[in-house]
């Protein structure tokens, strides 16, 4: 491994001509021609070792999709996490003392919404998780009960006017599906072109927080398991 | 459209047909003429519900000539003519271009359908006229010159998917475009136009009062069964194009249905694309809708070599610039899979979405300007729920669309903040020189354009216009003697959807409720029941294929003043790398290559010659009886040639 690593919040993509496609789940995606690629890809073998002002890699540094290991993490970026998981949190432990099931979901939904309008999609999913940690292996949910999760969740987001979408969804879910024991993950998938990015909830091969036939166009590029970082699907 | 075709041209007080046709087949396939002596027509297409025509036309011609005129399509229209005049003329429904010489009053008549299955142009040189079915043949006698304004208009039109501009104005100055349903009088002996209108094809179609979604899916069905026998092949040699969606199937499904009872085969055809999950998983809906069907022959064709600009080296020669040459590859395939089985016609699905579907925003936007607000509100969440859209997000865009086009366009022009994709911006593209958008207007002429379309409306007769003309019949089916109809822009189809209220089916579920209430117990439940369709966009990925070439293109584009040759560059770039906001927006690329591969193949279009021919020989046409129809070769007409001149003289 080189000097130079992809964020942690990163997904590469990889497409039939050679170029990639860079996720950045805090962020935005880019394209990467197939002759950076290359270069990229020897970068983080650590073969190859570009300066500062390379052409080619310094945009990627400029957005942080690559890292410099040697170089400490910025305030900023820790002063947002400290803020992500102080607000969010905040908001999530208000969800939690609803009275009932569909004032529990629109306060999830709201803090989904917040947080990721304030602080990005990555940072509010690792607040997430820490919150509402995966359950252990164990049998998997009842197909009626994952269907009232779903129900109950797509419901409250569409009588809202907050405006949620598949993200919102998603983490609502994910957090009821958890709170009540249930293993689910986050699943991003991406279409192109052009290039459309979705977000749902997996739990047991069943998909919530959205009709699956709206998922079955994506392919699955990358999975929220519990450790508040985006795995290989 | 240069392999087969027709022309007249008004010179010295004479009228002369000429027809063209690369083969006799061809000529046998899409022409057709009829001299009855007061009056000589030709017809390019089809008619369709000749029986009501015939059944009118009974009483008043001998049985010869009405045997004649069951027979053909240009002898109908002559006797029609005959016996009622221009007004029995208008009434003719089809997929046909006519044109007819009256010795006795000495005019003209060419009459155009209202949905365009054919184009026609004209042009005035002074001392003659001249009338035809491409702008090749009009070029003939007239410098041809491009026209600024025509291409500022070009580009400024908001559809990728353009035939031809809904305007009577041409690429060439001088040319006039016969819209679709207009009607063009010439006085040969002048030698000018003394009419030209727009004729009312409105009362074919007949005045219904629909109350329910019950009695509109009834009507529809029954209108929708009528429109696709009329466009049946009259040979029984029929194909129809099968995706998986709604339309096409439904269209599919209810000809294997009018075919069975005769035994007649119908060959279904299907693009596959096995290397894209999206377009792969419809392969089931395809499998549920010809599962047990007896009569049908399903054709597949591997397609995913067939993205945008495939085959680049064999794109038509074509009159005026058209985004459709990008996806030429993908339509010629599925029309050689329907020949090589041996059809002649190959039914089309094409605008079951414009009559039938509509977005979410749209249908709360009606809901909004009844001034229903909490249904509206109602409806919106239940969009949101079904359709897993944002509630908000369908509110702000209905309330938008509920405003008058002029309100909106109005609203638009006094936004401050900039637009998202200034690049991409519809009729000021950035590949487009600030000189010729500016100097032309090209946003004022985009804004007219999108308030003209007004998509937040349920289907009308106004959108009809914006429907003209079918790039892929012209330029891909005629040349291989094919047929492409589309049942779905039947004129009383049409007729009965655009009057039907709009807040009916104005509900989430299914797709397009009238059509699916129409279509029960046709369409499987599978594709009854789906919410939606996927994005067809793994076509741009051609951009990124042919990359190379596109850029060879614009590399040999001439300075005109038109194109921003580098910015056009950067566009591809961007585009093949995926960078781009919607398919719509990269489509707008289309129009830019459009008219490039237009501008560099001019010069081969403008030598390829006219394949003239003679008219049908006498022998191919029944006897003449005293008022039979004959071949215009008479006696008193001029000698045999690639050109028949109709005298003027009455017969004797």
């Amino acid at each position: 491994m080189g000097r130079y690593v992809l964020h942690h919040d990163v997904v590469w993509v990889d497409r039939p001509d050679g170029s990639c496609r860079l996720l950045h789940m805090g962020g935005a995606t880019y394209a990467v021609g197939a002759e950076t690629a290359v270069r990229l890809r020897a970068v983080l073998a650590g073969s190859a070792c570009p300066g500062p002002a390379d052409p080619a890699l310094a945009p990627l540094l400029r957005e942080r999709l690559l890292v410099d290991v040697e170089r400490p993490r910025s305030r900023l970026a820790a002063g947002k996490a400290v803020c992500a998981s102080a607000l969010v949190g905040r908001g999530l432990r208000f969800a939690e003392r609803a009275r009932s099931d569909p004032a529990f979901a629109r306060r999830l939904l709201y803090a989904a919404r917040g947080g990721t309008a304030l602080f990005g999609w990555a940072e509010t999913v690792r607040v997430w998780e820490r919150r509402y940690r995966q359950p252990p292996d164990g049998p998997a949910g009842r197909s009626q009960d994952l269907q009232a999760i779903d129900d109950a969740v797509r419901l409250v987001a569409a009588r809202s006017l907050g405006g949620h979408e598949c993200k919102e969804r998603a983490l609502a879910c994910l957090a009821v599906a958890r709170s009540r024991g249930v293993a689910a993950e986050l699943v991003v998938g991406i279409s192109e072109p052009p290039l459309r990015a979705h977000v749902w909830v997996e739990a047991g091969g069943t998909i919530l927080s959205d009709d699956p036939e709206n998922c079955g166009g994506y392919a699955r590029i990358a999975r929220y398991t519990g450790t508040g970082t985006p795995t290989p699907p | 459209m240069i392999d087969v075709g027709f022309s007249v041209v008004v010179a010295d007080g004479t009228a002369s047909l000429r027809v063209f046709a690369s083969s006799d087949e061809l000529a046998a396939r899409h022409l057709d003429a009829c001299d009855i002596g007061e009056a000589a027509f030709v017809l390019m297409g089809q008619l369709h519900y000749r029986s009501e025509h015939l059944r009118w036309l009974r009483p008043r011609v001998g049985a010869g000539e009405h045997e004649v005129c069951r027979a053909s399509d240009a002898a109908l229209a002559a006797y029609l003519y005959r016996e009622g005049g221009v007004t029995a003329l208008t009434r003719l429904l089809g997929d046909y271009l006519v044109a007819g010489v009256d010795r006795s009053r000495r005019r003209l008549l060419v009459l155009r359908d209202p949905t365009g299955a054919y184009p026609c142009f004209w042009a005035s040189t002074g001392p003659s006229l001249r009338v035809a079915t491409t702008l090749r043949v009009i070029g003939e006698d007239l410098p041809l010159e491009v026209d600024d304004e025509y291409l500022a208009d070009y580009f400024a039109f908001p559809d990728d998917s353009l035939a031809e501009l809904p305007a009577a104005r041409t690429a060439y100055r001088g040319a006039h475009r016969l819209l679709p349903g207009w009607c063009l009088e010439v006085d040969v002996a002048a030698g000018r136009v003394v009419r030209h209108w727009s004729r009312d094809w409105a009362p074919s179609a007949p005045r219904w009062h629909v109350t329910s979604l019950d009695e509109a899916g009834h009507l529809v069905r029954e209108q929708l069964t009528a429109s696709v026998a009329e466009r049946l092949s009259r040979n029984g040699r029929n194909a129809s194009h099968v995706s998986g969606g709604f339309d096409s199937t439904a269209v599919a499904l209810l000809a294997n249905d009018l075919l069975l009872p005769d035994g007649s085969p119908l060959e279904a055809v299907t693009l596959v694309y096995e290397g894209d999950p999206v377009q792969a998983g419809e392969g089931k809906y395809v499998a549920a809708a010809l599962a047990g069907r007896r009569g049908i022959r399903h054709h597949r064709c591997p397609a995913d070599e067939l993205v945008e600009f495939a085959d680049h080296d064999r794109i038509p020669l074509v009159d005026e610039p058209s985004p459709m040459v990008a996806d030429f590859a993908r339509a010629e395939a599925l029309l050689d899979a329907a020949r090589h089985a041996g059809a002649d016609t190959v039914l089309s699905g094409d605008g079951g979405d414009i009559l039938f579907s509509r977005s979410s925003a749209s249908m709360v936007a009606e809901r909004l300007r009844r001034g229903q607000g909490r249904r509206a509100l109602e409806l919106a969440r239940a969009c949101g729920l079904r359709r897993s859209e944002s509630t908000a997000r369908t509110l702000r865009r209905a309330a938008a669309l509920a405003l008058p086009a002029s309100a909106r366009s109005a609203l638009g022009r006094g936004r401050r903040r900039p637009q998202r994709s200034p690049a991409w911006a519809l009729g000021t593209p950035e590949w487009l020189t600030r000189d010729f958008t500016e100097s032309l207007h090209l946003a004022q002429r985009a804004r007219r354009w999108e308030s003209q379309r007004d998509e937040g409306r349920s289907f009308s007769l106004a959108h009809v216009p914006h429907l003209a003309g079918d790039w892929y019949h012209w330029n891909l089916a005629v040349p291989r003697g094919l047929a492409q109809p589309r049942p779905f822009f039947d004129v009383r189809l049409m007729g009965l959807v655009a009057q039907l209220p709009a807040d009916l089916g104005l509900v989430p579920a299914p797709m397009k409720p009238v059509l699916a209430k129409a279509m029960t117990g046709v369409l499987p439940e599978p594709i009854l029941d789906r919410p939606s369709k996927p994005h067809f966009d793994y076509v741009v990925s051609g951009y990124a294929r042919h990359r190379e070439w596109l850029l060879d293109v614009v590399r040999e584009a001439p300075p005109d003043g038109i194109v921003d040759r580098r910015a056009l560059a950067e566009a591809v770039e961007r585009v093949a790398l995926g960078a781009f906001p919607s398919a719509r927006a990269a489509n707008r690329l289309a129009m830019a290559f459009g008219y490039l591969v237009w501008v560099l193949d001019r010069r081969r279009w403008q030598s390829r010659p006219v394949p003239y021919r003679p008219l049908l020989a006498p022998t191919d046409t029944p006897a003449p009886s005293r008022s039979g129809c004959s071949s215009p070769t008479q006696a008193e007409t001029a000698p045999l040639g690639s050109a028949a001149r109709l005298s003027m003289k009455p017969r004797r």
